[in-house]
């Protein structure tokens, strides 16, 4: 069996804007064929790291390595490897879908038949055949980011930098924009994708690196994550009456078991050791709290995210 | 046949294919033949209604036909001179300002090929301009009085000029905004036009048609005036040659790309504003605040590797060439002439009493040639300043000689100013012996001086040592030599200044020439002369002196003193002392300041030259000091660097 590719490492990187730490000494490794889900607040660094990934911006100190090849020596052979589609949506004025396309495709240096066939290809995997020839500029914003991502693969790449390819879509879009890059992830291709919007990189994403204030906050696929944030990676809600949430919490907490036990009106969310879910039940029960709800659940990205995170900004 | 498939292969660049679909398009094509025809037809209602005017011109014999064949060529280069710079300005700025010029550089395109699309789509604007003239070519046909292979030739040349306009075009729309470079472009134009029309026989302005189209009229005038005219085919020969050089140097020049460095002041691409932006965006329009600088380094990462000097010789060689050639035929022109005024067809020197009635004209030529050399040498400050921009690189001359820019430019200007000189000096001294010889006394002065002299209370004639020419032209080494020092001081507080100031602005280099040369004009030239002046009239105890003294320290002030012109504070004697402790000081310190701030930017900029072919030597090795630095060291480093300069 061969061992995984890296096909981006990132080697203590840094990056400030005068005082401000934007990236600050981030190493990561993404394997090629995977899909690696970068999160994080609002300023935590995603869009600058994306943009040293890009070769658009260099690193104060480290290095980042595409393919064995560094974003600072080497950016004219890195940005052959890349497809870069960028949180913002530029295009040339007066152009058609098809002609915006043929543009960057002229851009890419793609020979002209096979212009001819790439673009085809990427508008039906962005299902933008149809409006071939819409003009760029009134498109909507779904369709704006279908077409910026037709453009990004036109040159065929072999890693693609993602960067909130998902905002300003309705959940219609986003659904369809995950069916995509898991396509093109099927394709073998070698993605990061930065994201707000926690439930669709979970679908997506082998892998996640949250961030905050510049940091990385923690790596790994989403099992390893489940099982750092708790021991099972497991939680348990119980639903009470709200005038008993407190009582129920108290109880809880004074377990041994319980690693953390947290009041979400109108639930008690607990993280405990494997196998005491019978055991706090009993507890409640012998205290006479009504429980209306009980459910045991695998931690989901957002419970991970918001129990590594602390809402610092940079 | 390699180069014609590349060329071929442009007709797929991405500006090609807009420029085609543009202008192959009803919309355009409907515009320019509007305006085409109604700048035609502008010009023959005009040349109809004023036919006095029109004899005087073109002169009597012109038919009609050849009048309209001469106002044709005259609208299509008139109407090509604007569409041309419309079209191309935005080359650079339009993919910025519309946010996609990120991706043209992630493409990986060469920005030589990205804008080689647009430059050659300019001869299918001429294509459209030249079929939509053929209604107008057939009219002249049918009316006849053209000199065909002339008519011919002189759209051949209106071809090239329109390329050469393309070029040099997108060269500057790679430094300066969309307005600068539309009204720099106009401005050369109107100027070389001008130019070009001046019935002069040794035509200078051969970067413009004009002087072929308009060959017979101007040959006319210059035939009244008793002088020779040159041939057309002279004419149309040594304009297509410096329209044929400009279009290859501005394409060099493209390729070779702006001398800027990614560092870490601009390792960031695509940061559009300054803080301030939208007041200036909406009051001015602007823009000079873009920075643009740092993206063009990011897209010149996209260009091939340069090899060897070629860089250093196009940048600094083909510049210091041009200059040292405007100093030596200045000396040369001026010799020449001299000697055709001053000698017998025989070569011996024309009669004594004769030499005395063109004394006048022998400083003519001095100063005309002094004029040039101090025009061309104020020049070299500005071609041989670079911007912060350039902290950082080095570039190579030979295989283990690399240079900064800072080195280059220092070099290149005390060689214009050892050259600059030295014509003065031996130009001068050759114009003075020869006078001598004439003369056969070394006391004689032309019959003017004492005139001249009389108004400053200066001694008499016989009792003046040297002669006319050294006394009046001011051929003394000291004198030289403070001229000398005083352009070095400007070049190097330029220097210092551009890579001192405005770091985050594109503007700095030219905001920075233009505040330190006037800067020190104003200080060290003005200010002295004018306190020693305005103290001679209004007397204050004991600095009366003081002013007198603090005078002397300004060029400005030796040169009145040198030509009698303030005999009344300084009489006769013309002490240099002040100026020569004062600029030596300066001197001294500018390139001690100059060599500290690169020494504090090559800190700052710890990244070096960024790009994998170019001077790669300075991007720190695998194991270097450098590349050990964490960032908290950098930091160290840096606040060390910042401490020791404050």
């Amino acid at each position: 069996m061969n061992a995984p590719v890296t096909a981006i490492q990132i080697q203590n990187v840094t990056r400030r804007f005068d005082e401000l730490i934007a990236v600050d000494d981030v190493s990561l490794q993404v394997q090629a064929g995977t899909t690696l889900g970068l999160i994080g607040p609002n300023g935590a660094g995603k869009t600058s790291l994306l943009r040293m990934l890009a070769t658009l911006s260099i690193p104060d100190t480290g290095d980042v390595l595409i393919q064995g090849l560094s974003v600072i020596r080497q950016p004219r052979l890195v940005r052959r490897l890349l497809g870069f589609m960028p949180a913002e949506f530029g295009y040339p004025r007066g152009l058609t879908i098809h002609e915006y396309l043929e543009y960057f495709g002229a851009l890419y240096q793609v020979p002209a038949v096979e212009l001819r066939r790439r673009i085809q290809d990427v508008k039906e995997l962005t299902e933008l055949t149809a409006r071939d020839n819409v003009a760029v500029r009134g498109l909507s914003t779904g369709n704006r980011q279908r077409l910026l991502l037709a453009r990004t693969l036109l040159h065929d790449p072999q890693i693609l930098l993602l960067d909130e390819p998902a905002s300003g879509l309705d959940p219609r879009a986003r659904n369809e924009l995950r069916g995509i890059i898991r396509t093109l992830a099927s394709l073998g291709k070698t993605i990061v994708v930065s994201s707000h919007i926690l439930p669709d990189l979970e679908e997506v994403s082998d892998s996640v690196a949250i961030m905050e204030a510049g940091r990385l906050v923690t790596h790994g696929s989403l099992e390893q994550l489940r099982h750092t944030s708790g021991e099972t990676g497991i939680q348990t809600r119980i639903r009470v009456p709200v005038e008993f949430l407190e009582a129920a919490a108290v109880l809880l907490r004074a377990h041994s078991s319980v690693v953390s036990c947290e009041v979400r009106s109108p639930e008690v969310v607990v993280r405990a050791e494997e196998e005491s879910g019978n055991e706090l039940l009993r507890i409640l029960i012998s205290e006479q709290i009504p429980i209306l709800e009980y459910a045991r659940e695998a931690l989901d990205l957002e419970d991970i995210f918001m129990q590594s995170t602390a809402g610092r900004v940079t | 046949m390699r180069l014609l498939q590349e060329v071929r292969s442009l007709r797929s660049t991405p500006g090609y294919l807009r420029d085609r679909g543009f202008l192959l398009s009803s919309t355009p094509i409907g515009i320019t033949g509007i305006l085409l025809n109604a700048a035609l037809l502008g010009l023959l209602m005009a040349l109809l209604s004023m036919p006095e005017e029109l004899d005087y011109f073109f002169g009597k014999t012109k038919q009609l036909g050849e009048m309209l064949g001469l106002q044709l060529l005259i609208g299509v280069s008139g109407l090509i001179s604007i569409l041309t710079p419309l079209r191309l300005t935005d080359v650079f700025l339009g993919p910025r300002l519309a946010g996609y010029f990120d991706q043209v550089v992630l493409s990986g395109i060469t920005p030589m090929r990205f804008v080689a699309g647009r430059f050659l789509s300019q001869g299918l604007l001429l294509s459209l301009i030249f079929v939509l003239l053929i209604p107008w070519i057939v009219l002249i046909v049918v009316l006849g009085g053209t000199t065909w292979p002339q008519f011919v030739a002189c759209l051949l040349l209106i071809w090239v000029y329109s390329f050469m306009l393309a070029a040099v075009t997108l060269l500057l729309s790679m430094y300066l905004n969309e307005l600068l470079t539309f009204a720099v472009v106009i401005a050369g134009v109107v100027v070389m036009g001008f130019l070009g029309l001046a019935p002069i026989p040794l035509q200078p302005a051969v970067l413009t048609p004009l002087p072929a189209i308009f060959h017979s009229s101007i040959s006319a005038i210059l035939e009244i005036d008793g002088n020779e005219a040159r041939s057309f085919f002279s004419v149309w020969v040594s304009s297509l040659a410096g329209m044929g050089a400009v279009t290859v140097y501005s394409l060099a020049g493209i390729w070779f790309g702006p001398l800027a460095a990614v560092h870490r002041e601009t390792s960031t691409f695509g940061e559009v504003v300054c803080p301030g932006d939208a007041t200036r965006k909406r009051w001015f329009r602007m823009r000079f605040h873009i920075r643009r600088s740092g993206e063009m380094a990011f897209f010149y990462m996209n260009r091939a590797a340069v090899k060897g000097p070629a860089e250093v010789l196009f940048r600094w060689g083909l510049p210091l060439c041009l200059l040292l050639l405007s100093v030596f035929a200045a000396g040369l022109f001026m010799w020449l002439d001299f000697r055709r005024v001053f000698e017998l067809s025989d070569g011996t020197p024309i009669d004594l009493e004769t030499a005395r009635a063109k004394g006048t004209r022998l400083l003519d030529y001095l100063i005309g040639q002094q004029t040039v050399v101090g025009l061309t040498t104020l020049f070299a400050v500005l071609v041989f300043t670079h911007s912060r921009q350039t902290a950082g690189l080095r570039l190579p001359l030979l295989s283990q000689l690399r240079l900064s820019p800072l080195v280059l430019d220092s070099i290149c200007f005390l060689s214009l100013l050892a050259a600059a000189g030295g014509s003065n000096w031996i130009c001068g001294m050759a114009m003075n012996d020869y006078w001598m010889q004439l003369s056969g006394s070394p006391t004689l002065i032309p019959a003017e001086i004492p005139e001249q002299d009389a108004g400053s209370g200066a001694a008499s004639p016989s009792s003046i040592p040297d002669s006319y020419v050294s006394r009046y032209a001011g051929l003394r080494f000291d004198k030289l030599l403070a001229v000398v020092l005083a352009l070095h001081l400007m070049s190097a507080l330029t220097l210092w200044s551009c890579l001192q100031l405005a770091a985050r602005l594109t503007w700095s280099w030219g905001f920075a020439a233009l505040l330190t040369v006037p800067g020190y004009l104003f200080i060290v030239w003005l200010v002295p002369t004018f306190t020693a002046v305005v103290f001679d009239e209004i007397y204050i105890a004991g600095f009366q002196e003081f002013a007198r003294q603090f005078g002397l320290v300004s060029p400005l002030t030796g040169f009145l003193i040198h030509h009698r012109e303030m005999g009344r504070i300084y009489g006769n004697e013309n002490p240099m002392l002040p100026f020569w402790i004062l600029h030596s000081v300066l001197c001294v310190g500018s390139v001690w300041l100059l060599r500290r701030r690169e020494r504090w930017l090559n800190n700052y900029s710890v990244l070096g030259v960024l790009h994998e072919d170019v001077a790669v030597a300075d991007v720190p090795q695998a194991g270097s000091p450098e590349e050990s630095l964490s960032g908290q060291d950098l930091d160290t480093k840096r606040q060390e660097v910042d401490h020791a300069d404050s």
